[in-house]
């Protein structure tokens, strides 16, 4: 089938199979910074933003994604342009291999729009479905308040 | 020695990072090539079988597919997927594909198509008629059951392989005489630990890509530590010339040992060398837990003798057995590691005896896995050491301090068990183990919540310690190498053939260089781990990396600082002893003069002499200095339903002097909560047949971030001599404590010993019910 | 096997007939389809044009259209009612990602054994309005037992009475970590007047070898007791069966069942107190 997709703010006219999950629509199109770790909805690796709310692109069947805003971690930040989110992930050390870090940085972004000063519950909560095996978290949760604070500043 | 460092010791960020959070970098999975096939496995339903019959024709026909690979159509040299260096220290027992299957998750068939999904579908399709074999799940059985491996398996080294019997590999190693030290002992403790099977669980599975270059030349990328290993097998099992086979790393998500292993890279070879198209295999998340490797499941028996007055431990017995799976990889040295990254610790121990065997089962496949052997013997070991204080009526810290391993010490083990050889005589030359128990024990508040049996309800609340020592790669075996140039700029290129897997090791490797030439860490460019475009390295394990590949890059920068003085001499019409730097300028002695090394760089290309500034340098251990580590729990235990809940750990690491404290942090943090999570609950299942009943992240859990008790990490700085810039190791240790620790926790609280990892509430419950609570 | 089809049906009388051609299911949000092969259906139908992701309070029924999310329910209880149970519940239900996808039509629709929801909906005797083969309202209990409620039809809506949801609840589930799925629930509902008398108690347990159990033995022992009179450790239970899962073995669980049902009345109890 065909659809339209509007990924990072740019519609796009994917031809795919119906049976295909978002993950895989994404990842055939070039949209490689989302990431396969489980297909099972577990690992969080593979999280975008659809119409703003974290989900896990393996487990949205990519036809009920059409025409709904998606986000990839490319359409928050980029290299020459990062968002204060990936910079303060970058100065925590909260970066190891950086496998689960695209989807940590989406579960971060989601989190701050709701809530600019989140508490040590609301930080594991919001990523409680992004798993690391490298950093022990810790790292990570200190990065999360390092960018809710980048991010006020910002304001 | 304490050196003013400008660029180590710093929180340097690390150089990838930002590429990574931006999702910029292309891992290997993400590379796609034009007219790229796909590659999928079929997999054994049997524990063990012979191939009968097999039958491909459907598979083949599917629209799509474009090969279909039995044990009949690939070459059947036998290796070792082990990356390890040659003649590696593992058994040659497997081939890509064999007649015989030896365990539920064992290949069967590689089918390649234009998709991954055709090629999954296709591998279904294929009819195989098994002839069932008896097959055994028990290591304490193995002895006595079929053989597992090929009746041509064979061992590289002259130790203990006795296939036909099922012993992949044996080490005996004594001192003095236990028994007779057994029987002057006062006090007597002999117990049995057992530790379990765990998927490393790195969140990028494995993969490989293959495509032939212009000039016919196969390149593979992969998701790997060991990429000099992978080119050198490869080339052996293909039997194609090594010259023939370029080897890349890309960004790895995460390794922890599980990327030390070469199974995927000579099939992707394969099939592109068949079909003359790129390939590319990527592992689901199922065949990562069923078919890569594990951590090899252990028995230990610790027998120790005391003597009651001194608290001397006379005489100790170590006897391991330790679970292959199917297949050897690290059969050897995993198994030499429980004693030899272990015993050493406590070295005024006279009489010991160290005996273990690895044992073939139809089971997954064990390998390397972060803390190798270690993990499994440190936790017999903390928690008799914790028995035997109790029983002495003293402190375990105390009596931990008293007779650690300390500065000036050594342990004959260090001579007598190495990797697959004898290992190497050393001194300790640097050991704040005594230092890290202090620190941490004030953190846990030990003196104030010891003992103490803080009970609220059903919840009662414990502290416990372990103490640990690993090593700084493999001695007079492993080398890494590196090359450095300088740019017309004054910037340099790193070559490192070192293998960055997530750790940071370009990170480090850039700042030892950047210190060591006197210039920041932005003017170095990092490329590493490329068999065609940097030196040798061994890989990214037995925590390595800092310690050999750091020495390589110390030499080199010190080489390439001496040509960069030289042309400043001749620039600055001095001698070069006249000559010093700071900063990336090269002053006189009087400071009255300088020149940058831009000013260096370009005149060394274009005006006189011209040459290009470089060096090139190797580097191997000549010793193993251990980094040490006191790790320390607290715990509350609900003794109704026997839940254990980590309040608190902490980690105090002697690692020499840190050459990135944030990266040294995040090391002890990430393998301190793979340990919590390995000690409480992370398991594999197996039915009756050998099928793992938990082969997700569905039913096999990974500590999520509200899992994460309070961590907190002391880093007690010494200095190593023989160290690039006084540092150690410090990538695995941090694995080891949390089991023995969490144990002895659990003993302060309830009273109650477990033996048994994981501690799963059922177990507790258990051994509540066996030996009664003492609160 | 033919390509999958998909439906987004503009209205109800549209999606009546969809639904009643064999082989089509109804598509909440993926995520209990996806845990099989998504191939075996003809078609799926996506309800999203039809205006049913909603939470209605306004009248006796808390009424929630299928189509919202467990964390559209999050949401609404964090403002509305944080001591809902199905609140409890949610709260702990998978994770974020998941809780953002998860539907209370697509939950209703699959209730699998580790439904974290299927406790509290039981205890709130929810119904669930049907639309296709069958229309109208029917329990809960009814359409999770019945293969003939569930041919054919879509469900639209899920109701309870709020007044239901207002008395003390305790929630536990059987975890190895805190992001597991449940070996088992159990849900605990209570409705307690001012002078200390237990008016109403509905107690669950979702997972064991009935799939789901009302604990009538148990609830029948302090129904119309007074709070201070009842002896929580002489408390009789229900015969409770568990299957072996690979988060603990059925005797396991049997002896955390025993320990936590107490242990939440216990705690409802302490409440009142």
């Amino acid at each position: 089938m065909k659809g339209i997709f509007k990924i990072n703010g740019k519609e796009l006219e994917i031809s795919f199979e119906a049976h295909k999950v978002l993950l895989d629509v994404l990842r055939e199109n070039g949209f490689t910074e989302v990431k396969e770790g489980c297909r099972e909805g577990e690992c969080g690796a593979c999280v975008v933003l659809l119409d703003g709310k974290p989900v896990n692109s393996c487990q949205v069947l990519a036809a009920s994604a059409m025409g709904h805003e998606i986000t990839t971690v490319k359409g928050i930040g980029t290299l020459h342009n990062p968002h204060p989110i990936e910079e303060a992930f970058v100065e925590a050390g909260a970066v190891q291999c950086g496998f689960c870090t695209p989807g940590m940085v989406i579960a971060t972004y989601a989190l701050l729009k709701e809530n600019k000063d989140p508490s040590d519950e609301d930080i594991k909560r919001a990523l409680d479905g992004n798993l690391c095996r490298c950093t022990g978290y810790v790292k990570i949760k200190k990065a999360v308040k390092l960018a809710a604070k980048k991010v006020s500043e910002n304001e | 020695m304490n050196r003013d460092f400008k660029v180590v010791g710093k929180e340097v960020k690390k150089i990838d990072a930002l590429a990574l959070a931006t999702g910029e970098v292309k891992f290997t999975a993400d590379i796609t090539l034009p007219d790229m096939l796909h590659v999928a496995f079929l997999y054994s339903p049997y524990p063990h079988a012979e191939i009968e019959e097999i039958d491909t024709e459907e598979a083949l026909n599917t629209p799509g597919v474009e090969l279909v690979l039995t044990y009949k159509d690939v070459p059947q040299t036998l290796h070792t997927t082990a990356g390890q260096g040659y003649p590696e220290p593992s058994p040659y027992d497997t081939r890509i594909l064999d007649k015989r299957v030896r365990f539920v998750g064992d290949r069967v068939a590689i089918v390649a198509a234009r998709t991954r999904e055709i090629a999954q579908e296709a591998a279904k399709k294929i009819k195989v008629k098994y002839k069932p074999l008896p097959y055994n799940l028990d290591p304490e059985k193995a002895q006595e059951s079929e053989p597992v491996p090929p009746q041509d398996a064979y061992h590289l080294l002259p130790t203990i392989y006795e296939p036909r019997k099922n012993i992949a590999a044996g080490i005996k190693l004594k001192f003095g005489d236990v028994d007779v030290a057994f029987e002057k002992s006062d006090i007597v403790f002999e117990h049995r630990f057992e530790v379990q099977y765990a998927s490393h669980s790195a969140i990028e599975p494995h993969a490989a890509v293959a495509f032939y270059d212009e000039r016919g030349r196969i390149n593979i990328i992969s998701t790997t530590q060991v990429p000099f290993h992978a080119r050198r097998i490869v080339s052996r099992v293909l039997g194609i010339p090594l010259k023939n086979i370029r080897v890349i790393k890309p960004r790895i998500g995460g390794g922890f040992g599980g990327k030390q292993e070469v199974f995927l890279e000579q099939v992707v070879a394969l099939v592109t060398m068949i079909t003359k198209k790129p390939s590319k295999v990527v592992l689901s998340r199922r065949e990562v837990f069923t078919s890569s490797r594990t951590r090899h499941p252990m028995i230990t028996w610790y027998k120790a003798g005391v003597k009651k007055e001194t608290g001397e431990i006379t005489a100790l017995k170590l006897k391991a057995l330790m679970n292959a799976g199917a297949y050897g990889p690290h059969a050897l040295t995993v198994m030499a590691n429980a004693g030899s990254k272990v015993l050493p610790l406590f070295n005024k121990i006279k009489n010991l005896l160290f005996e273990g065997y690895t044992v073939y089962t139809n089971l997954p496949v064990g390998g390397a896995y972060r803390g190798y052997g270690a993990t499994q013997g440190y936790f017999g070991f903390n928690v008799m050491l914790d028995m035997i204080a109790e029983e002495l009526g003293i402190d375990v810290l105390e009596f931990f301090k008293k007779w650690h391993i300390k500065k000036g010490e050594t342990s004959p083990i260090f001579e007598e068990l190495g990797e697959g050889k004898e290992g190497v005589a050393q001194v300790i030359r640097s050991c704040a183990l005594s230092e890290c128990i202090e620190k941490g024990a004030e953190r846990i508040e030990w003196y104030k919540k010891r003992r103490k049996k803080l009970r609220e309800g059903d919840k009662v609340r414990g502290v416990g310690a372990a103490i640990l020592m690993q090593g700084s790669g493999i001695p007079k075996i492993d080398m890494g190498a590196a090359y450095i140039k300088m740019n017309e700029d004054g910037s340099f290129n790193l070559h490192v053939g070192a293998t960055d897997i997530g750790t940071g090791s370009d990170t480090i490797l850039a700042q030892i260089a950047a210190e060591e030439i006197g210039t920041s860490i932005d003017k170095m460019i990092v490329y590493s781990s490329d068999t065609d475009f940097t030196p040798f390295d061994v890989g990214a394990y037995a925590s390595s990396t800092t310690y050999i590949s750091g020495g390589a890059v110390l030499k080199c920068a010190r080489k390439i600082k001496e040509e960069i003085i030289k042309v400043a001499a001749e620039m600055l019409n001095v001698p070069m002893d006249a000559v010093f730097i700071e900063n990336g300028v090269a002053y006189t002695e009087d400071r009255t003069q300088h020149v940058s090394f831009e000013d260096i760089a370009l005149y060394s290309m274009y005006s006189r002499n011209q040459h290009q500034i470089q060096a090139v340098a190797s580097h191997i251990g000549l010793e193993s200095p251990p980094p040490f580590m006191a790790q320390f729990a607290e715990v509350e235990v609900d003794i109704k339903t026997g839940r254990i809940e980590v309040l608190k750990f902490v980690s105090a690491v002697d690692c020499g002097q840190p050459i990135n404290p944030v990266l040294v942090e995040g090391q002890v943090e990430g393998a301190t909560v793979n340990g919590i999570g390995y000690a409480l609950w992370e398991d594999y299942i197996f039915d009756e047949q050998g099928r793992l009943k938990n082969a997700s992240f569905w039913d096999y859990k990974i500590p999520s971030i509200k899992d994460v008790p309070e961590v907190e990490t002391i880093i007690c700085k010494t200095y190593e001599p023989t160290g690039p810039m006084g540092a150690k190791s410090v990538a695995e240790i941090g694995i080891n404590g949390p089991i023995p620790a969490i144990a002895n926790a659990v003993y302060d609280a309830i009273g109650i010993r477990l033996k048994s990892s994981p501690f799963t509430p059922e177990k507790v419950l258990k051994a509540i019910k066996e030996q009664g609570l003492k609160l | 096997m033919g390509e999958l089809v998909w439906y987004f049906p503009d209205s109800i009388e549209e999606l009546k007939e969809i639904v009643q051609e064999e082989g089509v299911v109804v598509h909440g949000g993926g995520t209990g389809l996806l845990r099989g092969d998504i191939r075996r259906y003809k078609g799926l139908v996506d309800l999203g044009k039809l205006g049913f992701s909603y939470i209605k309070n306004d009248g006796e029924f808390v009424e929630i259209g299928a189509t919202s999310t467990y964390n559209d329910l999050v949401s609404f209880f964090k403002e509305k009612n944080t001591k809902s149970i199905l609140y409890k519940s949610l709260l702990e239900s998978a994770t974020t990602p998941l809780r953002n996808r998860i539907t209370i039509g697509g939950s209703v629709a699959y209730f699998p054994p580790w439904s974290d929801i299927a406790g509290p909906l039981l205890a709130l005797s929810s119904e669930v309005y049907l639309t296709g083969s069958r229309e109208g309202w029917f329990k809960l209990t009814d359409y999770v037992q019945s293969k003939e409620l569930k041919k054919g039809t879509a469900i639209l809506k899920i109701r309870y009475e709020k007044e239901k949801d207002s008395g003390y609840s305790h929630h536990f589930r059987a975890v190895r970590n805190r992001v597991d799925h449940p070996a088992f629930t159990i849900t605990l509902l209570m409705e307690v007047s001012d002078n200390r008398e237990i008016q109403a108690a509905t107690f669950y347990v979702v997972g064991s070898k009935d799939r789901f159990k009302k604990l009538t033995v148990l609830e029948s022992q302090v129904i119309g007791k007074r709070v201070d009179d009842i002896h929580v450790e002489s408390l009789s239970l229900d015969n409770v069966e568990f299957y072996g899962k690979v988060q603990f073995s059925p005797e396991y669980q049997r002896t955390l069942f025993e320990v936590e049902v107490k242990r939440g009345i216990y705690k409802i109890l302490e409440m009142v107190k």
